[in-house]
């Protein structure tokens, strides 16, 4: 397993604490647009952080509410709606 | 060695704990949407996450944190096993589609697609030849 992926796990591995930091982001799938919806639809839930570092974009998520299932279950949740949200638009630009 | 190379089996799954696993797969032979159709299928199941590595622009990383108790070794298999069906289903799509399309489009036309001659055609102009001698 390469460093990248030892990278992310060890990142969700911190989820329960509601502090996920240093997710690489892949910029051909995840749009800037995904990633502000994602964001705007988590906003009461948590803070969503993007950040340039050269080449590469990362992802850092705060939940500060609730307990540690319900923080990794917001975290998750945030993951999958990033997901289809990109898996949509990506799909309805496909049939245009 | 010639002619012969020598792959790691794909894909590659780790698992960390009970809740967290990551799978590595090939877009050389899964290809890329495929994998994306596999984990929309699964969002009901799992969170998911997916990466590329930079230096291995083939290799998709897709990361699993569970929903609630489950057997993530159980669920990687089975979504292995997706990858294989929604492959398939691409594949029968890109051959047989047009074939699809057009038995749709004929079941909503009131003419003959393949041949318009065969139904508007009368039996005086004779578009097919059936009158004649052979």
């Amino acid at each position: 397993m390469k460093a990248t992926t030892q990278a992310i796990l060890l990142a969700l591995a911190n989820a329960d604490r509601g502090e996920i930091s240093g997710l690489p982001l892949w910029e051909h799938l995840y749009s800037e647009e995904s990633v502000s919806a994602a964001a705007a639809a988590f906003s009461d839930h948590c803070c969503v952080e993007r950040v340039a570092e050269g080449d590469e974009t990362f992802l850092s998520l705060s939940i500060h509410t609730g307990t540690a299932p319900e923080r990794r279950a917001v975290a998750g949740e945030f993951l999958n709606f990033l997901l289809n949200h990109t898996l949509q638009s990506r799909w309805q630009k496909a049939h245009d | 060695m010639i002619g012969i190379e020598n792959r790691a089996a794909q894909p590659i799954a780790v698992c960390i704990g009970d809740s967290t696993a990551a799978l590595q797969v090939d877009t050389t032979i899964y290809e890329l949407d495929a994998v994306l159709r596999a984990c929309y299928k699964y969002t009901d199941r799992c969170f998911l996450f997916l990466t590329r590595e930079p230096e291995s622009p083939n290799l998709v990383n897709i990361l699993f944190m569970g929903k609630g108790q489950m057997d993530l070794a159980n669920v990687l298999g089975e979504f292995c096993n997706e990858l294989v069906d929604q492959s398939l289903r691409i594949a029968l799509s890109r051959e047989f589609g047009p074939i699809r399309e057009l038995i749709v489009a004929q079941a909503f036309s009131e003419g003959n697609l393949l041949d318009s001659q065969r139904d508007e055609g009368d039996y005086a102009s004779d578009p097919l030849g059936i009158g004649e001698r052979r």
